[in-house]
Formats: C-alpha cells, sequence, structure tokens
C-alpha cells in the first residue's frame, strides 16, 4: 500500500472508529439516571445536544466512509466478501434504524441505552475482523529469535516507561504547585510522593514486562497464540479501564453494562491490531508482541529517536491540561494517565536497542527492588497525609497508587451501597408524607406569603453572615440580620436530583429518581394547594417531573433554557406577579432553583471590570456579588409595599460545590464538608419571630417544609425519623436530639454516603465507587481538616449507614438486595 | 535458573504483592455484615422483630465468638426482649474486643440502672467519657446521670467539659445556670 493511500486508511478508519466511540461513549453516559437526568436531560452542555440531534444525519456520512473503506474487501475472494457483505448490511441497517426511530436522538437512562452503545461498537469489531483475515498470514510463523532478546527489549522498555512516566508526572505536579500552599509538598514531600509514584509505576510496568515475557514464552512455537493471548489481554485491561473510568463515574453497574465494557474493549483493540496489521510492512513479527508495538527501529539517529520521548512529555501535558479544564471525578485524568503510559510503552519498545540481552541477575534485582520497596515501605499517618496531598497534583501517582495499594473501604459493604443506591429496576409506590394528620386550610390572616430561593451550588462560606471575611454580599448579611441564620446547615444529599425532592417532602427519600407519584409524598404542596396559594415556580426538568401536569402553577421563566435560569432574572419576574398581589387575596409562594452558580458557567468565567477575589474562586464570587445585589433589590421592594414582615423568606441552595479544592469541581460525586454544608436563611413572619430557635444546632434542609407548616400555624410532627422538624418552636427535645444523634447523608447519583455526628462536627465519608473512606472534623474556627479512619469509626458508622438504608427501603417497602 | 523460571518467580512475586493484601483484607474469620446470615439477623433485629432475631444471633455467636457485631446486635436484641441482665453482659463482652466501644453508650449505663446498679451505671458513663473525650454528648450522659443521683458536683464538671466542647448548647448552659442556682460548688 503506498504511503498516501495508507494514510488515507487510517485517517478513515479513525474517523469511523471516532464516530462509533462517541456514540458508543454518549450512549452509556446516557445509561446513568443521574447522567441523563443532570446532564442530557438540561443540556448543560449545548455540543451534547447537538451531537444528538444531528447524529442520525452524520450517520449517513460515517456509513459512506464505511463503505469505502470496504471496497477491497467486497472485491476479495467469497468468504471475506460475504463477510464485507454482511457487515455492509448490519452497518446500512443501523443507520436506518437510528433515523428512523431516532435512536440516538432519544436515548434516556437504562439498559437500552447500553444496548445502543454495543450496537455501535459492533462494526469496528467487525472490521477488525475482517483487517485479520488479510493479515491473518503475519500470525501463521513462529518466534524466530532467541527469546532473551526479547525479554531485553521488553525489560528494557518498561524499566525505562516507569521511569519516564513517574519523571514527567513528577514535573508536572511541581508545577501544579507553584502557587499552592502545601506545606506538607516541600523538597522532603516532593521527593517521598516521587518515590511511591516510581515503586507504583515500576511494579506495573514490570509486571507487564512479566506477563508478555512468560505469554511470548508459553507460546513460543505459535505467534498466533502469543497473538490471542495478548489480544486478550489487552481487552480485558480495556474493559477494565471502560467500566472503572466510565461505569463507575456515571453509576452504571449489572450485566449491560458489563457488555459494554467488553465490547469497548473488543472494538479498541480491534481498531488497534487492524490499523497495525496493515501497516505491518516487509518481514513478518518476530514475536506476536511486535504487532501491537511496532518493531524497534534500527539505525535511526538518536536525536531522531529521542523525538517520540518528547512528544510523550507534551502529550502528557496536554491530556493533563484538558483534565484541567473539565473533569469528572478524575475520569479524563486518569484516561489521560493510561494513555501516555500505553503510548510511552511502546515508544520505549521501539527505541530499544534491537539486540538487547540483559543477564538474569539484573531482571531478579531490578523486578525485585519494587516488590521489596512495596512491602517494606510502611506509611505512618505523616507520611500517609504526605502522599494523600501529593495524589492531589500527581495524576499518574493517583491512578497507579488506586491500582497497586489495596483501598481503605470495605468491599462488601460498598457492593451493599451500590447495590441499594440509585435504585432503576425497582417499581416503588409513593408513601405518603404527612406532616399534620387532618391537614385543613388556616385562617386568611395567617397565610404569609412564602419565598423559596434556592441557588443551585451555592456555598455559605462565599457569604458574609457565614464567613465574616467576605465583603462583597452586604445585602445577604443585611436581611440576615433580620432573620434567623442556621449556621450549621447541611443538605442531606450532595446533588440537585434528590436534594430538591427532599426538600418539597420536608423528608429524606428512597434513593431512586423518582418514586412517582409524587404528589403524595409532596407535603409542602399539599399545604400549599389547600390553603389556596398561588404558586409561582421555574419548572426545571426536576420540578416538571415531580408536579407532572399540573394547571395550577404559574411558571416562572416560561420558555427560558434550564440552564439560563438566572436568580435577577427570575426575581424580576416574581416582583412584577406581586404587582397583582392585594392583601386578603390569594396568598402567593414563589419558588425557583436559580443556575446561576452552575459549574458549566464557572469554570470558565469571567468577572466584572474591577472586581477582586483574591483566594477565592473568582467568577463564583462575582456571581454572588451579583445575587447579593438582586436580592437586596428584591427585599427593599417588599419592604416598601409592606409585604416583608408578613413574608416567609427561605435562602439556601441545594448543596455546596466543590471549586478545585484539591483539584476537584462539582458535586454530584462527591461528599465532601463543601458539598454538604449549605447556606440557610430564613425570615420568618412577624408573629413568628418570638419562637425558640436553636441556630447552632444542626439542621436539613428537610427541616425547610415543616417551617413552612409552622409559619402558618400548624404543629408540624415528624412520624419517622427521616422527616424533618420546624426550626422554630419545635421543642428543646428535638434540638438535644439532632445535636447528638448521628446524622446520615448521601450523594443523590452514587453510592457514596456519610455519617455526620457531634452535631455536625465529624464526617465520615464512604465513597463505594472509588472504594475510600474518610473522616473530617471541624474546628472551633470552623475549617475542616481530614483524620485519620479508626477502625472504631468505621465499625461505628457503617452500621449507621446500613441501619438508614435498610430502614429507608423498609418504610418504601423494597426489600434491599446486592 | 533458567530463565523461564526466574520470569514464572518474579511474576508470583509481584502478583503476591499486589494481590496479596487485598486478600488479607478480605479474608480470615471475621465476619463479613453484608452476608447474609448477618443481613438476617440485622434485619431481623431493625425490623423489631428479636424473638425471632435472638436464635440466629446466637448461631453467629458461636460461629464468630470474637466478632463484636454480633455482641453488638444481641445486646439490641436483649434490650428489645427486657432481658437486661444478658444485655449487660453482652455489652460488656462488646467493650471488651470491640474497636469502636462507645457504642455501647449509654445503653450499657441504660442497662445497669433498669438493674438498679446505679453506681456501675456511672461508672460505665465514665467509661463512655474516656472512650470519646471529643464528644459533648458523653460528658451529658454522665452529667445527667450524676445529678439524678444527686451528684451535684460531678454533674457539674461534666456539664462544663459539655459546655467548653460545644459552647452553643442553649440546653447545657440551662443546665448548668439551673446547677448554680441549687449552690452546687465552684469547681
Amino acid at each position: 500500500m503506498s504511503g498516501r493511500r495508507r494514510f488515507s486508511f487510517v485517517a478513515a478508519r479513525i474517523a469511523i472508529a471516532g464516530f462509533c466511540w462517541l456514540t458508543a461513549l454518549y450512549a452509556s453516559v446516557a445509561a446513568s439516571p443521574f447522567a441523563y437526568q443532570q446532564f442530557i436531560r438540561p443540556r448543560v452542555f449545548n455540543w451534547v445536544g447537538t451531537f444528538s440531534a444531528w447524529h442520525a444525519t452524520v450517520a449517513w456520512l460515517w456509513l459512506a466512509l464505511l463503505m469505502g473503506g470496504l471496497g477491497r474487501d467486497l472485491r476479495a475472494s467469497p468468504p471475506r466478501r460475504a463477510a464485507a457483505l454482511a457487515l455492509a448490511a448490519g452497518a446500512a441497517g443501523l443507520v436506518i434504524w437510528n433515523a428512523t426511530h431516532s435512536v440516538v436522538a432519544t436515548l434516556a437512562d437504562g439498559d437500552r441505552s447500553l444496548v445502543v452503545a454495543v450496537s455501535w461498537l459492533a462494526p469496528l469489531v467487525a472490521l477488525g475482523a475482517l483487517d485479520h483475515t488479510r493479515g491473518a498470514a503475519l500470525l501463521r510463523a513462529r518466534a524466530t529469535e532467541d527469546p532473551a532478546l526479547l525479554d531485553g527489549r521488553m525489560f528494557i522498555a518498561a524499566l525505562v516507561s516507569a521511569v519516564y512516566v513517574a519523571t514527567v508526572y513528577a514535573v508536572l505536579a511541581s508545577i501544579g504547585l507553584w502557587n499552592a500552599f502545601e506545606p506538607d509538598l516541600m523538597t522532603g514531600g516532593l521527593a517521598i510522593g516521587f518515590g511511591r509514584a516510581l515503586v507504583d509505576l515500576l511494579l506495573i510496568f514490570l509486571s507487564a514486562f512479566l506477563v508478555v515475557a512468560l505469554v511470548s514464552r508459553a507460546a513460543v512455537r505459535s505467534l498466533a497464540a502469543q497473538y490471542v493471548a495478548l489480544w486478550g489481554m489487552l481487552v480485558a485491561l480495556f474493559a477494565s479501564a471502560f467500566t472503572v473510568l466510565v461505569g463507575a463515574a456515571v453509576g452504571l453497574h449489572g450485566p449491560a453494562s458489563k457488555a459494554a465494557a467488553v465490547a469497548a474493549g473488543l472494538s479498541i483493540v480491534s481498531v488497534w491490531t487492524g490499523l497495525r496489521l496493515e501497516r505491518w510492512d516487509g518481514a513478518g513479527p518476530r514475536w506476536a508482541v511486535e504487532v501491537f508495538l511496532g518493531a524497534p527501529r534500527a539505525g535511526v539517529p538518536t536525536a531522531v529517536r529521542l523525538l517520540p520521548f518528547a512528544a510523550v512529555a507534551v502529550l502528557a501535558w496536554a491530556l493533563a491540561a484538558a483534565a484541567n479544564l473539565y473533569d469528572w471525578d478524575f475520569v479524563v485524568s486518569k484516561a489521560g494517565v493510561l494513555v501516555v503510559c500505553l503510548t510511552m510503552f511502546v515508544v520505549a519498545y521501539r527505541a530499544a536497542s534491537g539486540d538487547a540481552r540483559i543477564g538474569e541477575r539484573t531482571i531478579a534485582i531490578v523486578c525485585a527492588a519494587p516488590v521489596v520497596a512495596h512491602v517494606a515501605w510502611g506509611v505512618g499517618p505523616e507520611q500517609q497525609h504526605v502522599l494523600e496531598r501529593y495524589r492531589v497534583y500527581n495524576a499518574a501517582f493517583r491512578l497507579a497508587d488506586d491500582l497497586v495499594r489495596a483501598a481503605p473501604g470495605s468491599p462488601a459493604f460498598e457492593r451493599y451501597l451500590k447495590a441499594n443506591s440509585g435504585f432503576t429496576d425497582v417499581d416503588v409506590a409513593p408513601i405518603d408524607i404527612d406532616f399534620v394528620p387532618h391537614l385543613a386550610p388556616v385562617p386568611a390572616d395567617r397565610t404569609p406569603l412564602i419565598f423559596l430561593f434556592v441557588i443551585d451550588s451555592l456555598r455559605p462560606d462565599y457569604l458574609e453572615p457565614y464567613n465574616p471575611a467576605i465583603r462583597f454580599t452586604p445585602r445577604i448579611a443585611r436581611f440576615a440580620n433580620e432573620s434567623v441564620v442556621l449556621r450549621n446547615a447541611f443538605t442531606p444529599y450532595g446533588g440537585t436530583g434528590l436534594s430538591m425532592p427532599a426538600i418539597w417532602a420536608g423528608s429524606l427519600l428512597l434513593h431512586k429518581q423518582y418514586v412517582t407519584p409524587f404528589a403524595r409524598m409532596n407535603a409542602l404542596d399539599k399545604l400549599l394547594q389547600i390553603n389556596g396559594y398561588r404558586r409561582l415556580m421555574s419548572l426545571d426538568h426536576i420540578t416538571a417531573e415531580l408536579f407532572g401536569p399540573d394547571e395550577g402553577v404559574e411558571e416562572l421563566d416560561r420558555g427560558r433554557p434550564e440552564m439560563e435560569l438566572d436568580f435577577c432574572t427570575t426575581l424580576g419576574e416574581i416582583e412584577s406577579k406581586l404587582d397583582g398581589y392585594r392583601p386578603g387575596g390569594a396568598p402567593i409562594f414563589a419558588q425557583t432553583r436559580s443556575l446561576t452558580l452552575h459549574m458549566s458557567k464557572i469554570r470558565n468565567g469571567s468577572v466584572g471590570e474591577g472586581e477582586s477575589y483574591p483566594g477565592l474562586q473568582a467568577p463564583y464570587a462575582s456571581r454572588v456579588r451579583r445575587i447579593d445585589s438582586c436580592f437586596g433589590a428584591f427585599v427593599d421592594r417588599l419592604k416598601r409595599r409592606n409585604l416583608y414582615d408578613r413574608s416567609l423568606i427561605v435562602l439556601t441552595s441545594d448543596h455546596g460545590e466543590m471549586l478545585g479544592e484539591d483539584g476537584r469541581w462539582g458535586h454530584s460525586y462527591y461528599l465532601t464538608p463543601e458539598v454538604v454544608q449549605v447556606p440557610l436563611i430564613v425570615h420568618l413572619p412577624a408573629w413568628m419571630r418570638s419562637s425558640a430557635i436553636d441556630p447552632a444546632a444542626i439542621v436539613f434542609s428537610t427541616d425547610i417544609t415543616p417551617t413552612v407548616y409552622a409559619s402558618l400555624g400548624y404543629d408540624p410532627r415528624a412520624v419517622n425519623r427521616f422527616m424533618g422538624s420546624s426550626i422554630a418552636g419545635s421543642g428543646q427535645e428535638v434540638w438535644r436530639g439532632r445535636r447528638r444523634e448521628a446524622q446520615v447523608f448521601a450523594a443523590s447519583y452514587g453510592a457514596v454516603y456519610a455519617v455526620a455526628r457531634r452535631n455536625g462536627r465529624r464526617l465520615y465519608i464512604t465513597d463505594a465507587i472509588n472504594g475510600r473512606d474518610t473522616v473530617y472534623e471541624r474546628g472551633a474556627d470552623g475549617r475542616w481538616t481530614e483524620k485519620p479512619v479508626t477502625a472504631g469509626i468505621r465499625m461505628a458508622d457503617q452500621i449507621e449507614i446500613r441501619r438508614h438504608v435498610d430502614e429507608l427501603a423498609r418504610l418504601y417497602r423494597v426489600t434491599p438486595h446486592f | 535458573m533458567k530463565r523461564p523460571a526466574l520470569l514464572v518467580f518474579l511474576f508470583v512475586m509481584v502478583l503476591a504483592a499486589l494481590v496479596g493484601p487485598r486478600v488479607g483484607r478480605t479474608g480470615g474469620a471475621t465476619l463479613d455484615p453484608v452476608a447474609p446470615r448477618a443481613r438476617d439477623v440485622e434485619t431481623t433485629l431493625e425490623a423489631g422483630r428479636f424473638s425471632d432475631a435472638l436464635p440466629l444471633a446466637l448461631d453467629l455467636a458461636r460461629a464468630y465468638p470474637r466478632e463484636p457485631l454480633v455482641r453488638y446486635w444481641l445486646a439490641r436484641i436483649y434490650r428489645g426482649l427486657s432481658r437486661f441482665d444478658d444485655e449487660a453482659r453482652a455489652w460488656e463482652a462488646f467493650v471488651e474486643m470491640s474497636p469502636a466501644p462507645q457504642l455501647a453508650c449509654p445503653s450499657l449505663a441504660e442497662a445497669y440502672d433498669r438493674l438498679g446498679q446505679h453506681e456501675r451505671a456511672l461508672l460505665d458513663l465514665e467509661r463512655c467519657t474516656r472512650h470519646e473525650p471529643e464528644s459533648p454528648a458523653r460528658f451529658i450522659d454522665l452529667a445527667e446521670a450524676a445529678e439524678r443521683a444527686g451528684r451535684y458536683d460531678r454533674a457539674l464538671l461534666a456539664y462544663r467539659r459539655a459546655a467548653s466542647l460545644d459552647p452553643d448548647d442553649p440546653w447545657v448552659a440551662e443546665r448548668l445556670s439551673r446547677l448554680a442556682e441549687r449552690g452546687a460548688p465552684a469547681p
């Protein structure tokens, strides 16, 4: 094949494969209830919506490209022609099915999306099979070289790869640390981190060397047998990477996700080997491993030989930069390291001298050294802390350490949590959530105006009432002086998906999105309806799903895309609706969940001219300043209309946010102090202000609805321990209990749970997705510090989580399973 | 040594180093708390079916005599069955073998109280404050018990410690001022 034709072939194959992988990735992500509900449905990223909308059209181009590539096979001998015809027919069927049924454009959560993912990976596997019928002759030979030479090259490649990858990522880590305050990562800390990363990477690369060397020797008589074994191992590697990186990140479990993982592995190895076989020139490979890696290049000048090494460093930097731009639970970062490691191994093998012969003793000593270091290097609490900090900056160490070291969690417990979180395959009937047994309307003069303002992702430490160092929220500070500031407020769910329904219900809920119809569980709406409230609401996709078609709701922000729900704009609309309000008329309830601070707008957001927020996430702070100004103006207008004293105003958020702490952004899969703490400021109507309140006791956003009940004069009672309590007038015993009881939180979208004890001063977090658990304690200054997880804390808090999960399951009549 | 044998040896070594700690973490004679038999005990107990849970838990206790979780379940089952002497014994065994002895607080003291052994209950609450010296709740438990027993000086000290750990707790502040009114001695 000429150089030009070969280039066209490779380009076409990459385009074909790229489209299939993108489609499969999209379908796999859509299969996750969490990703579908939180990203795809509200179109958090416009390009994702564009991709699905245009997919059916672009698929025809893909088909044309595929057909063009099959030309040679269609002209070949009958068996190959038949296979090519079958592939062409299958691909055409896939595209027609996609076009006539809008398959990709209408993907939703569930296993059907995974079936679609697999069906778009199948053509790549079939193409790979065709490539192998052409290249099979190459594999019919026997090994033609002394195995010791292969050992030597592989050994050198493994060693060089480990040292080089460790060094490159150590340099990147040092660059990342440039302006960071990390007292533990001075020279000594960095040396410990580098040493540990090197040991881990040596273990991984030398294991790879041993595996390949053993496989090559075990099947020394047959290249085909070597090839099949290596092929299978690579498929397993990529399938595992898919499961760990994509599946775990979006909460995919079960047989369909395993099938998708295997299909992903098969497709990657098929494309890789297909391209390699096509490019193979001249004599056959000496060893099967050379089909994957290529043969060492003899007679190349040293400078040219070193160029790919420089390219690997640039690749590592570029992938790290991409991960820094946007990542999800370190998926991009980890995938980037995997790509760099594989590329490095290929580069190092091809750069190795063709006749490298290494003595047995050298191999034994070098292979044993990291094993000895791994076993003998005990890590004390101080060094553990240094390594935890180093993980934040060194992506290769993060991945290698996760692979090599036993995670501190409890696998059986994690399995249990995964099986009992994010229920999708269980039909659950709604239960009645009632704070008052026989709810009847109250007299009209006891119905305050109710404003429930939820600012998605608002953190308390960006507000003056919670952080005296903040100086850009004066209006909220003034409002707080006239209100109750709950200083110890948490969300029971670290994500909108469950935290918003929990606010409406005033109760913790089964870990399912969603138990519908929600009306029986919607304690707040029951109160509003029976008291004849005008309900002004922004109908984001969650509220719309919970409420269903409801003609009584007056929609705010009508026609505005969900991601454009802006606090200031919505407040303006509410103000205009207030014009029609007259005392004695239908009372008003207004609710919005503003997305002004959503992560998609913050990462690359800008700040106003002349604004400066040292030590803070500036685009986020700038938007908080704007929210403060609009909110202040709204309160002023309520005062001018004499409505302020007869209003119940709740300013809160559905969850907090990670704003780059430890390299983490967002919230959905993390439970950290930054994610679970929320602001909760409640302005009570005048007639409630004498009620006893304990503002320092731990409270939850599930306490908002019972507080609304109390503001109308009801006596809300929790009938189980999952229901909230009014922050005012609930009686001392309620808050005494709260202060001393353990409280359980959960991430909305995955098996990550937390237990708060000592009135919210200690948090134990168990992350079943990443197999880790952590403990944080809050000092008198409000700062959280990570502490060692003792066996006692783990045992006690895992009991608490099991009790919580089991009890919720009993309440909803679901059999906990795993 | 021939090279293939060397490679196999090295491979096994690396494998042992990587997999060993994971196997060690999951294996052994400790009870898997989410294994079916354990789940049966826990879910039956949590459902309040104490009579049904007891034989299941006793079975497990025979199979895992050093497993603290089983003692914890037994103690709670005995409490549900109002067998306070058995409850106290189960808690004592739990405290002796558990990494989380604080889970017996204040249940063990309550069991002694029910058995009329008030001084022993107080001693156990003292022990609880040592298990969790940073927990205001443990000091409040002790203070309340001491107050009930008329040991106001002891109660005052415990309330003060609780107040220092959680200065915002209005209930502790109230108890402190009431005790001061009673004329409890200054520390």
